[in-house]
């Protein structure tokens, strides 16, 4: 084993080429393998006492720890807490799917945070405030959180959410939709807010909570079990009533198909499990189809089902890289 | 790096923030400079011994007389390691072929490294008896660069010494070294020769 290139390797100083031609010879040699291996391990031993992490760092990381101690709750198989920590980068893992979250300072204004927030395809990120409000945030949504000035919290959504906001009169709480925003009075509510939707709805399902208009003006109150839908292109809006547990049934780890033609519900399973699909018949286009299907259900069962009620016919190709294609016929 | 003091369990049970803070402090580094040579990134490394600690904190009902947290510790943070060289390795997009390799081996290293951290602990005190008994100034500049990753110019200016004579009490210190802890592990005999 060539010793000055095993140093170079083990203190990271080695290029792209040298760790080219090292790991090629490793990987071809079963015993220089095994002794690269033997001295990597024994290099990391003889590192363990290096103090790398000062004592100030240490009293911050244990603070955040300590924290979260006091946060921490149990979650089901498809839900994840995250904690929000003041100076450090969170960690959120669900599904298999690995997502790195950072909290960004502003100092301009003196006081102001912004904190951003994703939930990757497959999953559903929980995220928990300091007052011990939650929001829930839906598959390949992205949300952020920006406090302005301390009681005046703004938040914007591409996807779709559910806020369970704990109400606090010295403190506004509003979520930004472009066009509307959605004022809490303290509150449960669903709203689903994609970019590329052309609607918006926002459903509520237990206090108060106003819509207004960008400037402000409050364009309407709403009680609980109302249904606001609002048509971005038409700029108009309709409030109706409907049964809640159907708009946020996705919390539980549930798809909720009301009324959906085949495209929209291939959207959504799009969206959930990563995959890219196409619609090769023209046959179903006009249907529309209601149902609730578990999360946690494989792509082909679901596949499977639609199959049983609508005679289509699935074709799966699986990539290597990027969502699998599946075409349905 | 011994343990200085024995842990209370019962007060790790109670969530005493005292024993919770002192047991982070003394075992944050050895957890979080280990994983460090095999994960490469400085803020997932710090996570994952952050996850370990509050794995602690969910178990700390079922812990007992004759738990070892320092094993227990140790164990989680390696698997959590594992767990993200394994995901990294197969998530990440446009891997070259050296990088998906150097993936393996860190995976196929850190499963290696031995299911009980009494070995380590032992093997990283044998290695700190034998730089205590080198001669004071050999000592003195090799614990710099070794264990404060100064380089020898920081070191030299440090010192007021020039840079040439850092870099011969240390090639000194490392001689000594060798022959200090080939009569312990000849392995570790092997080591030094490499450090050489």
């Amino acid at each position: 084993m060539d010793k000055v290139m095993l140093e170079k390797i083990l203190t990271k100083k080695a290029s792209e080429e040298e760790k080219e031609l090292f790991f090629q010879a490793i990987e071809s040699d079963e015993k220089l393998r095994h002794e690269y291996i033997r001295f990597k391990n024994l290099w990391a031993v003889s590192s363990i006492n290096n103090q790398l992490v000062s004592e100030t760092r240490k009293k911050q990381l244990f603070s955040e720890f300590w924290d979260r101690t006091k946060q921490r709750e149990s979650g089901s198989v498809n839900k994840v807490l995250l904690v929000v920590l003041k100076y450090a980068a969170i960690i959120f893992i669900s599904l298999g799917i690995g997502y790195i979250l950072r909290e960004i300072s502003q100092p301009e204004s003196g006081y102001s945070t912004v904190r951003e927030f994703s939930a990757a395809k497959g999953s559903i990120a929980t995220i928990l405030l300091s007052d011990s409000s939650k929001i829930w945030l839906n598959a390949n949504s992205d949300l952020t959180i920006n406090e302005k000035t301390p009681g005046h919290v703004v938040v914007r959504l591409d996807g779709e959410a559910y806020f369970e906001i704990k109400h606090n009169d010295k403190r506004s709480f509003i979520v930004d939709l472009g066009k509307i925003q959605v004022k809490d009075m303290g509150t449960k509510f669903n709203i689903k807010a994609y970019d590329e939707d052309e609607h918006i709805v926002a459903t509520l399902i237990d206090g108060k909570i106003d819509i207004q208009n960008k400037l402000k003006q409050k364009l309407i109150s709403m009680n609980p079990n109302d249904c606001f839908s609002f048509y971005k292109k038409e700029n108009s809006f309709i409030l109706r009533s409907i049964d809640p547990e159907l708009v946020t049934g996705w919390k539980e780890g549930k798809f909720v198909f009301l009324d959906l033609t085949l495209e929209e519900i291939c959207n959504e399973l799009e969206k959930w499990y990563n995959v890219d699909i196409t619609i090769n018949t023209k046959q179903y286009e006009k249907e529309k189809y209601t149902s609730v299907i578990k999360r946690s259900t494989s792509i082909k069962h679901v596949l499977e089902m639609l199959k049983i009620t609508t005679k289509i016919e699935y074709e799966i190709v699986e990539q290597d890289r990027g969502p699998d294609l599946i075409f349905l016929n | 790096m011994a343990l200085g003091f024995d842990i209370n369990i019962n007060l790790l049970k109670k969530g005493d923030k005292a024993t919770y803070e002192a047991i982070y402090h003394e075992f944050f580094g050895v957890l979080y400079s280990l994983s460090l040579q095999y994960i490469s990134c400085p803020d997932d490394a710090e996570e994952i011994v952050q996850e370990s600690f509050m794995k602690l904190w969910e178990v700390k009902s079922d812990l007992h007389e004759n738990s070892n947290i320092k094993n227990f510790l140790y164990t989680i943070t390696k698997n959590h390691c594992l767990n993200y060289i394994r995901k990294k390795q197969i998530t990440s997009f446009h891997l070259k072929k050296y990088q998906y390799l150097e993936f393996q081996y860190n995976h196929d290293a850190m499963s290696k490294l031995g299911d009980n951290y009494n070995q380590i602990e032992e093997l990283s005190s044998k290695i700190d008896e034998a730089i205590d008994l080198l001669p004071k100034e050999l000592k003195g500049v090799f614990k710099m660069s070794r264990f404060e990753n100064l380089r020898y110019k920081d070191i030299s200016e440090k010192l007021g010494i020039s840079e040439k004579t850092v870099e011969a009490r240390i090639s000194k210190a490392l001689k000594k070294l060798r022959v200090e802890l080939k009569e312990y592990l000849p392995v570790i005999g092997v080591l030094t020769n490499l450090l050489l």
